[in-house]
């Protein structure tokens, strides 16, 4: 299940807006950054089950990208799989919504951003089919990512202007700082604005 | 449903397989002479050297990070002796990925670079997945997840045409786009490949991994318990390497995680178990770019 709202079809593919920019930075999976540059323009490509999520304040035009992984932190405390080379965690809290969301707002807050003036977008979340496992559904990662970022971001007071979740073709999308305008592309898709 | 899709036959085969980029006879040989347990690495040494750029490629890779040597190799007769036969066979078979593989596959909306970033990722993924399984074959689970998209070179001239077709039947069957392709085009992308690596004689084990690597389940020859979880692992490597994005198409996620396969054969694969591998699995992306590196 796709959930999009309404938006507009860009002129523009993607690759036209990406030619039009002189910087651009990537954020990679397990990444945020924040910007308070107008300058500043942030990319993500290919995101699948991870969740890419935008923060924008329209009154300071502050704004940042995390691109998480993972819903939350709290099953590393509860680990039974066993392998015998234990993850050093301290390396991958930025992977987790519950722990990279509130970060980044702490960044944005810093560089000025109030929650009243702050919208949210969230990009990504589909998901693989499965064939048997009659142990739940492990795969639906991405679905928790999209459920876990808006819990996290309701309890952090910020509201949510537009999602582009769910589905099984991987999504691109684009974020200018300068005037807040983001572009999504499903892969062999149109390309959207969606503010 | 009902589909105008082309469909391959034998004989379209036959004469897709002579469009195929060339591959260099040393590589072949060298992939022939490195399944005998018996080769000596003098005898390796002199094969790879008919080839001066596999050497400067090889002696480069060999002393790249990725394998953190402690002192410099400077011949393939070390190389062998040092990193010892699996570990060069890898190597072999990832620069025949790199060669074959590093373009643009435009039917399924690969640039250039795509699809080997996805033959390298997947391939480093499934070494990882070996580690941590505690298989000991780390450096085989490499060299058979490296070539496992090789049938996607043929097929995507079939797919650009029909993608929409073949989208719409993998929603609605679920049964993933690689089932789709068999059903309106002939054959899909791993049947495609089984043929590729029958023709330039890759070990059988290469041959199941390509053939299954989307759904290990449908395998019905009786192979060894090694066999069964290597397939396994790369089955795994590739759907992980989908949900971390790496190398994707516009077929993206159109594919389906065999779980009752994986549980069958010792993975375990519930949400912790996943969850746990995609951060390990997160934490090789230096490794990736250290190979990628060496190798180009």
């Amino acid at each position: 299940m796709i959930q999009t709202q309404s938006h507009t079809t860009s002129n523009l593919d993607l690759a036209d807006v990406l030619k039009q920019i002189s910087s651009i930075e990537e954020i990679e999976i397990g990444d945020f950054q924040a910007s308070s540059m107008s300058k500043t323009n942030y990319y993500v490509k290919n995101v699948t089950t991870g969740l890419c999520v935008i923060m924008y304040d329209t009154h300071a035009h502050v704004g940042g990208m995390a691109y998480i992984m993972l819903p939350d932190s709290e099953f590393q405390q509860t680990q039974t799989t066993g392998f015998k080379k234990p993850l050093d965690d301290t390396a991958f809290k930025a992977c987790y919504a519950d722990i990279a969301l509130p970060k980044l707002w702490e960044h944005l807050q810093g560089l000025g951003a109030s929650s009243e003036n702050t919208q949210c977008v969230l990009i990504g979340g589909s998901q693989l089919f499965t064939f048997g496992g009659g142990r739940g559904n492990p795969l639906n990662i991405g679905a928790r990512n999209a459920i876990t970022a808006r819990t996290t971001l309701a309890r952090m007071g910020l509201s949510i202007k537009h999602t582009e979740v769910g589905g099984n073709r991987p999504r691109n999308a684009v974020f200018m700082l300068a005037d807040g305008r983001i572009f999504v592309q499903m892969k062999g898709g149109e390309t959207i604005q969606i503010m | 449903m009902v589909s105008t899709a082309k469909k391959l036959t034998l004989e379209s085969i036959t004469e897709e397989l002579t469009k195929l980029p060339s591959v260099p006879d040393v590589i072949l040989k060298l992939s022939q002479m490195l399944e005998n347990p018996d080769v000596t690495a003098d005898e390796l040494g002199q094969v790879i050297q008919l080839d001066p750029q596999l050497t400067a490629q090889m002696l480069r890779a060999s002393n790249s990070a990725y394998y953190a040597l402690p002192r410099e190799i400077s011949s393939m007769k070390e190389a062998v002796a040092i990193l010892g036969q699996k570990a060069l066979k890898a190597q072999v078979y990832a620069i025949l990925s790199h060669k074959m593989l590093n373009r643009q596959i435009a039917g399924y909306g690969l640039a250039k670079g795509d699809l080997w970033n996805s033959a390298l990722t997947g391939a480093v993924y499934a070494k990882k997945i070996a580690t941590l399984y505690d298989f000991k074959e780390s450096d085989t689970a490499f060299t058979v997840a490296v070539l496992r998209d090789i049938g996607k070179l043929i097929l995507h001239e079939y797919v650009g045409d029909v993608f929409k077709d073949l989208e719409a039947q993998a929603l609605e069957s679920k049964q993933g786009f690689d089932e789709a392709e068999r059903q309106l085009l002939g054959f899909s992308h791993s049947e495609l490949g089984e043929v590729i690596g029958k023709k330039w004689n890759f070990p059988e084990r290469m041959i199941y991994a390509i053939r299954y690597h989307h759904k290990p389940s449908d395998m019905k020859e009786k192979v060894s318990d090694d066999v069964y979880q290597l397939l396994g692992i790369v089955h795994l490597a590739d759907a992980l390497c989908m949900m971390l994005g790496h190398g994707m198409g516009n077929d993206g996620l159109l594919y389906a995680i065999d779980l009752d396969y994986l549980n069958a054969h010792g993975f375990n694969i519930d949400a912790n178990t996943l969850q746990e591998l995609m951060l390990h699995l997160h934490a090789c992306q230096g490794e990736v770019k250290t190979l990628n590196e060496s190798i180009k």
